[in-house]
């Protein structure tokens, strides 16, 4: 099996990028939690919270 | 816990959580439409029986012309909706080729979700080229290389990446591709870490 190139700059880039996407994501999901009722939300959660 | 491993390919039989439900009823929309993907996220760890939480599994996708991501979303769309757009064209060339992942949620929920992106460098391609096949209760689902998934968790190195890498490690040592793991622990740099964190 063939190893794939590796650009470490790349990698650390994307380290970035994806930081960058989490906290945009959790600020999406904060909107519209506040704007979904809390049987709704929470159905979500539970799935989530019940799985450990 | 019993696993059965041979070359890549593991079989798992466990009492499913709701995370896992979620995580074989999409997988199984894309098994279905001939979709070459692989896991990549924390949920590799989970699955194997860490006890932590995801509010996302995160997804590589072979790069797949419009037309056949078109097919896929109607099936998708079934069960399940993109939460970051309505319309697959949308989908499709502002973030897919952008090289940004959308996500899909069960109708009319946030999370859980999947992030579903296209490969974005060689590492990526060579993940879903090379991708491990799991058996779960016999229902067929792919993950990224342990051999690569914790060197690379390694690699993110946030507190909950080293606990990820260390947790599969201890369950898979002396069961992995001993040169393909080493190969990447000193591509990706992280010999010093795996030292430290790991061994």
């Amino acid at each position: 099996m063939k190893f794939p190139k590796i650009d470490l700059k790349e990698l650390e880039k994307f380290k970035k990028e994806n930081f960058r996407e989490r906290l945009e994501f959790i600020d999406k999901y904060a909107e519209w939690l506040k704007k979904t009722d809390n049987k709704k939300w929470s159905r979500g959660q539970k799935t989530i919270v019940d799985t450990h | 816990m019993e696993l059965k491993i041979s070359k890549n390919k593991i079989e798992l039989d466990k009492k499913l959580n709701e995370l896992d439900c979620f995580v074989l009823e999409f997988t199984s929309l894309l098994n279905k439409s001939n979709i070459e993907y692989a896991i990549v996220s924390g949920y590799v760890s989970i699955l194997f029986g860490r006890n932590r939480a995801s509010e996302d599994v995160d997804l590589i996708v072979k790069k797949y012309n419009f037309k056949k991501f078109d097919a896929l979303w109607d099936k998708i769309n079934d069960k399940f909706e993109c939460v970051n757009s309505q319309d697959s064209r949308d989908a499709y060339d502002e973030y897919l080729l952008n090289g940004n992942a959308i996500r899909f949620s069960r109708k009319g929920m946030f999370i859980p979700n999947f992030e579903f992106k296209f490969p974005k460098n060689e590492l990526d391609r060579w993940t879903t080229e090379y991708k491990t096949k799991v058996l779960l209760n016999k229902n067929k689902l792919y993950i990224s290389p342990l051999e690569l998934q914790i060197p690379f968790k390694i690699f993110l190195g946030g507190e909950k990446d080293i606990e990820d890498a260390r947790y599969l490690y201890n369950l898979f040592k002396g069961k992995m591709d001993n040169e393909l793991f080493e190969g990447f622990i000193h591509r990706l740099g992280v010999n010093k870490a795996f030292d430290k964190f790991l061994k």
